[in-house]
């Protein structure tokens, strides 16, 4: 089984401004958080501040849980976070929902893809309410699927 | 204050095209100016203050967009952004 791991993209929290950026948990199956976050750094080198990700290894495993209570309590008092999950129903999306019933209220998107990752670069999450950032998100990802009829030339 | 639009045609200079680097390296310049920023392929134009919207665009080396900035710095606007076009958004 493969152990779950944490990773925070930049430190954020309060800025000078008084205003908090929302703050952002991604957990994905295997290692899809971290590698989702890492390429969508590599394209947008920004806007990535308290943004967290939680690699779920297989999924089932009580150390995920552990982790994801380490994350929830990171974000101390601060605004109510988005969570982003790769697979609704799924092991990972169970314990994240147990997790922030333990504590806090939450707003949790399904359907993590590099597409919202590259949304969530360019939307200014400063004092931002989760659920408006996570349609900006949902909507982002549904305008990424196209289907292409690729040919061959000649 | 009367609103300025400033439009262009441009080619894409860079061998991968409008990919999402130069993608990302146009919003963020875009980003910086007040004025809308409008980018266009063929009869299909997106806001150029959206990443998702300018890949959309799938504009390969060769293709031609075009430039539409709509307001009180768009002049600024589109300079700095035909700019970085001519320059292959900083690849070969």
């Amino acid at each position: 089984m493969t152990p779950p791991s944490t990773t925070e993209a930049n430190g954020g929290g309060a800025e000078a401004d008084g205003a908090r950026w929302l703050p952002v948990v991604l957990v994905g199956h295997g290692a899809t958080a971290s590698t989702l976050l890492d390429a969508a750094k590599a394209i947008c080198s920004s806007g990535f501040e308290d943004v967290y990700s939680v690699d779920a290894g297989s999924g089932d495993c009580a150390a995920l849980s552990e982790r994801l209570r380490e994350v929830m309590g990171c974000l101390g008092d601060g605004p109510e976070p988005l969570i982003i999950v790769d697979i609704v129903g799924s092991s990972p999306w169970r314990r994240c929902v147990r997790s922030v019933m333990d504590r806090r209220s939450a707003v949790v998107l399904g359907g993590l893809s590099l597409s919202m990752l590259l949304k969530l670069a360019t939307v200014d999450r400063r004092g931002a309410d989760a659920k408006i950032v996570a349609d900006a998100c949902a909507g982002s990802a549904k305008r990424a699927i196209v289907i292409s009829d690729v040919r061959a030339e000649g | 204050m009367e609103s300025t639009t400033v439009t262009g045609d441009h080619a894409i200079v860079n061998d991968l095209g409008l990919h999402a680097r130069p993608a990302s390296k146009l919003v963020a310049l875009a980003n910086k100016f007040s004025c809308e920023v409008f980018v266009a392929k063929g009869e299909t134009e997106v806001n150029g203050k959206s990443i998702l919207g300018v890949l959309m665009l799938a504009c390969p080396k060769g293709g031609t967009i075009q430039l539409r900035c709509v307001g009180e710095d768009a002049q600024e606007a589109h300079d700095a952004i035909a700019e970085l076009i001519r320059g292959g958004f900083g690849e070969s």
